[in-house]
C-alpha cells in the first residue's frame, strides 16, 4: 500500500507536465486576419495574414526592413481544407485564437455566406469576437496586403477604424462573428456588415514604402454597411442611411448631424448620449422609433442669433426634423427597394407579443411590415454651443 | 473527531454536486425543452422539488448513526438490504460515467483536441482514487477548498459578464405559457436534484454539529439551484436562445465574453476551473459512494482504484461521441434517474411504515 501511495503521485507527476499536445510559439503562425473569396472552380480561396514573428527588435534600422506581416494564400473545397493546406507554403501551423478580422469578398457575400459560418462556429480554436467585414474589392487579398501607416498590422488598422467610427461617427457598427451568427440563425433578423475598400495604387500599397511617405499610395477606407437578405448581400447603404440604421438599432454612441439652416447655410451638431427605444403597437399596427439624445453645436455657417432663446428651440426642431427624415427615408427605401428587415422590426414584434406576431406573420407573410406604419420621434436637446455665443461676421 | 466532518463541509459537497451535475449538459437539455424560458424552469424547480428535499432529510434522519448501506440492511434485512445497496451503487456508477465523459470530452473538445480521452481520464481518476484512499474527511476538505476557489472564480465570471448581458435576449416572456418551463423542470430535477441523494451515504451523526444539519442542507439546496439559475440567465441573456441552442457548451462560450475593468479578459479557461473542479469532485464522491456500498465499514484502499479503472474504461469505451452522449442525457438518463429516485421513494415509505409499526 505504501508503494501505491508513492506510485500514484509519481504517475501524476509525469502526466501533469503539460508536455502532451503542446505547441511552442516557434511552431505556430499567429493569424491576425483571414480573407475569403472563391475561384472559378467554386473553391474557397483564403488569404491568411500572419504576424511575422522574426526578430524585429535591436537595431532600429534593420527592424524597419522586416515586414510586419506575411500573407499566405491557399484554396480548397472547404474552408478547413483551404486553411490546412496553407501548410504547403507556410512552415508553421496556423494558430487562430488571436484572429481579429474576417474579410469576406463581395462575390461570396452576394452568393451567400451561410456556408462560411459553420466552420468558424464549430472550430474551438476561434474566439467568436473577431470582426466581420465585406471587402468591396473583388479580391480581399488586395485589401489585406496594404501596409498601413499607423498600425503595423492592417487587420488591426481596419478593426481600430471600425471601433473609432462606431464610437465617434456611427457609419458602421462593431459586428463580431457572434453577432453575425446570431443574425443569421434568427429567422426574424437580417445581416448587416460593415464594408471596406482599397483606395489607391494596388502595386505600390503593398510595399513598406507605403508607410515611408506622408501621403501613402494606398489606404483602406471604411465604407457604409452592406445589407443582406437571408444570407445573400443585396446592396450597400449610403453613408447617411448607415448612420440612420445605427440610430434605429441604438448603436450610436457619438455622431454628428449637418443640417440646413432655415434661411441659408448649414450648421453641424454633435450628438451625444443617444438612446433609441422601439415600441410596437399591434392594435394601431404601428412601430414607434423614439430617439433621445443631447447635442452640442459644433459649427455654424449661417445667420443664427444664438443669444435668442427661441433660436435654440428652432435649432432643436431642425435637428429633430432632420433626423426623423433620415430615419423615415431609410425605412421606406429599404423596405421598398430591398424588401429586407435589417432593423429587427419583426424581432421587436415577436418579442412584444409572440402569439399576435405569429398570427400576423401567417396572414401577411413576407409583406408583414408593409402593413405597419412607422412613427419616428426625435427628441434631441441642444446642450452647449461652444466657446462663442455669436456667429462670426464682419 | 477523526473521520468526522462538519455541516459546512457537507453543505459544500452538496452545492458542488448540485451545480456540477448540471454544467455542460443541463443548459443543452433545458433550452431544448423550455426555449427562452429555460431559466424559469430552475425557479420552478426550487419550489417543485421541496418534497424531494424533505424526503432526503427524512431518510437521513432515520438511524442517523448509520450510513445508507447499513440503514438498508436494518430496514430490509441483510439480503434485500444488500441488493438495494448494490442497485443504488450501479446507478451511481452509471451517473459517474456521465461525469467522467462530460469532463474528459469537455477538456478534449475545448483545450486538448489531440490528447486521447483516456490520458485526461487517467489524471483525474488517479487523483480521485487517491482522495478516496484518504477517506471522507479528506474528500470533504477538498470540497471545502474547491468551493472557496469556485466562488471567487464564479464571482469574477459574473461581474465580468454583466456588461455583455442583454435583458432583451430573455424575451418573449412565457411565450407558450407555463407549460414548457414546467415540463423542463424535469431536467433540472433529474440532472441536479437527484444526484444529491448520493450524499445519503454520509451518516447524519458523522457530523460534529448535526443539529444544524437540516438548515445547512436546505440552504445548500437553495444556493445550488440559485447558482444554476444565474448560469441559465447569463447564458440566455448573453448568447440569446438561438446561439445558446447550437453550442455544446454554451456556459463555456459565454465565459469568452468576460471582461473586467477593460483589461482582464481571455480568462475563460481559468474560470472554467470551477466546472472542472466540480466534475472532479462529483467523480470522487461517486467513487466514495460505490466503495462504501461495497465495503460499508472498513477503510477502503484498493477498491477506489478498481472502481475508477472500470469507470474510466466504461466512460471512454461505451460512449463513442458526444452526439450519443447528448441523446443519452436527453432521453435515457432521466429515465434512469427516475428509476433511481423511485428506490428512495420506496425507502421513504418503508421507513414511514416501520416507524408507524414501532409506535403502535
Amino acid at each position: 500500500m505504501k508503494r501505491l501511495r508513492i506510485l500514484i503521485p509519481l504517475c501524476m507527476l509525469f502526466l501533469l507536465t503539460g508536455c502532451y499536445n503542446y505547441r511552442e510559439l516557434t511552431q505556430i503562425a499567429l493569424t491576425s486576419a483571414i480573407g475569403i473569396d472563391k475561384n472559378q472552380n467554386g473553391e474557397y480561396v483564403v488569404t491568411i495574414q500572419v504576424l511575422n514573428t522574426q526578430k524585429q527588435g535591436g537595431d532600429s534600422s534593420s527592424s524597419n526592413d522586416v515586414t510586419k506581416f506575411i500573407l499566405y494564400t491557399s484554396h480548397g473545397k472547404t474552408l478547413q481544407e483551404a486553411l490546412r493546406t496553407t501548410i504547403f507554403n507556410s512552415p508553421r501551423r496556423l494558430y487562430l485564437n488571436h484572429m481579429s478580422l474576417l474579410l469576406i469578398s463581395e462575390n461570396i457575400a452576394k452568393e451567400g455566406i451561410g456556408d462560411l459560418l459553420d466552420f468558424f462556429a464549430r472550430n474551438t480554436e476561434f474566439r467568436k469576437q473577431f470582426l466581420v467585414v465585406v471587402s468591396r474589392d473583388p479580391d480581399p487579398s488586395d485589401v489585406m496586403q496594404v501596409v498601413t501607416p499607423l498600425e503595423a498590422l492592417n487587420a488591426q488598422n481596419i478593426v481600430d477604424s471600425i471601433l473609432s467610427d462606431a464610437k465617434y461617427y456611427g457609419m458602421t457598427s462593431k459586428t463580431t462573428y457572434e453577432d453575425l451568427l446570431k443574425s443569421y440563425i434568427n429567422p426574424r433578423t437580417n445581416i448587416v456588415l460593415p464594408s471596406v475598400e482599397y483606395i489607391g495604387n494596388t502595386e505600390k500599397g503593398e510595399g513598406e514604402n507605403n508607410v515611408k511617405q506622408s501621403k501613402p499610395d494606398a489606404t483602406i477606407e471604411l465604407r457604409p454597411m452592406a445589407i443582406f437578405k437571408d444570407d445573400k448581400m443585396i446592396g450597400y447603404l449610403t453613408e447617411q442611411e448607415s448612420r440612420s440604421l445605427n440610430y434605429i438599432k441604438d448603436k450610436i454612441n457619438n455622431s454628428i448631424l449637418t443640417c440646413n439652416c432655415n434661411n441659408d447655410g448649414i450648421f453641424t451638431a454633435e450628438i451625444i448620449s443617444s438612446k433609441t427605444k422601439l415600441k410596437a403597437d399591434f392594435e394601431k399596427k404601428k412601430i414607434t422609433i423614439a430617439v433621445e439624445a443631447k447635442s452640442n453645436i459644433k459649427e455654424i455657417n449661417c445667420n443664427i442669433d444664438l443669444l435668442n432663446s427661441n433660436t435654440i428651440t428652432e435649432i432643436e426642431a431642425i435637428i429633430n426634423q432632420h433626423l426623423e427624415e433620415m430615419i423615415r427615408d431609410l425605412i421606406q427605401n429599404t423596405l421598398q427597394k430591398y424588401q429586407t428587415d435589417i432593423f429587427g422590426f419583426e424581432e421587436l414584434l415577436y418579442k412584444s407579443k409572440p402569439n399576435e406576431y405569429k398570427v400576423l406573420k401567417k396572414q401577411y407573410g413576407e409583406e408583414l411590415l408593409d402593413h405597419f406604419d412607422f412613427e419616428v420621434v426625435s427628441k434631441i436637446n441642444v446642450q452647449t454651443k461652444g466657446n462663442i455665443i455669436k456667429e462670426i461676421t464682419r | 473527531m477523526k473521520g468526522k466532518i462538519n455541516c459546512l463541509q457537507y453543505s459544500t459537497m452538496m452545492i458542488i454536486i448540485i451545480v456540477s451535475s448540471f454544467m455542460g449538459i443541463g443548459i443543452f437539455s433545458l433550452v431544448k425543452a423550455a426555449g427562452v424560458d429555460a431559466y424559469l424552469s430552475v425557479l420552478l424547480t426550487i419550489i417543485i422539488s421541496i418534497p424531494i428535499l424533505l424526503l432526503f432529510l427524512y431518510i437521513h434522519s432515520y438511524e442517523p448513526e448509520l450510513s445508507l448501506p447499513l440503514k438498508l440492511e436494518k430496514l430490509y434485512g441483510k439480503k434485500i438490504g444488500k441488493f438495494v445497496t448494490y442497485l443504488c451503487a450501479i446507478f451511481i456508477f452509471v451517473f459517474a460515467n456521465n461525469y467522467m465523459f462530460n469532463l474528459t470530452n469537455f477538456i478534449v473538445s475545448q483545450f486538448l483536441p489531440e490528447t486521447p480521452l483516456m490520458v485526461i481520464g487517467i489524471v483525474f481518476s488517479l487523483l480521485a482514487a487517491y482522495a478516496n484512499m484518504q477517506g471522507l474527511e479528506t474528500i470533504s476538505r477538498v470540497s471545502l477548498i474547491l468551493l472557496f476557489i469556485n466562488l471567487i472564480l464564479f464571482a469574477i465570471g459574473i461581474f465580468g459578464l454583466i456588461p455583455s448581458f442583454e435583458l432583451n435576449n430573455l424575451k418573449p416572456f412565457l411565450e407558450s405559457g407555463l407549460q414548457r418551463p414546467f415540463e423542463a423542470t424535469f431536467f433540472v430535477f433529474t440532472l441536479s436534484i437527484l444526484p444529491m441523494y448520493s450524499l445519503l451515504i454520509v451518516p447524519k451523526n458523522a457530523m460534529v454539529d448535526s443539529k444544524r444539519f437540516n438548515l445547512s442542507v436546505t440552504l445548500s439546496y437553495l444556493i445550488g439551484l440559485f447558482l444554476i439559475f444565474i448560469f441559465c440567465v447569463l447564458t440566455l441573456g448573453i448568447l440569446g436562445i438561438h446561439l445558446a441552442s447550437i453550442y455544446q457548451y454554451p456556459e463555456y462560450i459565454i465565459l469568452k465574453h468576460v471582461n473586467l475593468f477593460g483589461f482582464l479578459d481571455r480568462i475563460e479557461n481559468i474560470i472554467t476551473a470551477t466546472w472542472i473542479f466540480g466534475l472532479f469532485f462529483s467523480i470522487t464522491f461517486a467513487i466514495y459512494y460505490i466503495s462504501t456500498c461495497i465495503v460499508p465499514t472498513k477503510k477502503k484502499k484498493t477498491i477506489p482504484i478498481i472502481i475508477v479503472t472500470i469507470m474510466l474504461l466504461f466512460s471512454v469505451q461505451l460512449i463513442p461521441n458526444n452526439t450519443t452522449f447528448n441523446s443519452y442525457i436527453y432521453y435515457v438518463a432521466p429515465i434512469l434517474k427516475i428509476m433511481y429516485f423511485s428506490i428512495f421513494i420506496i425507502i421513504g415509505i418503508s421507513i414511514f411504515i416501520k416507524k408507524k409499526k414501532k409506535n403502535t
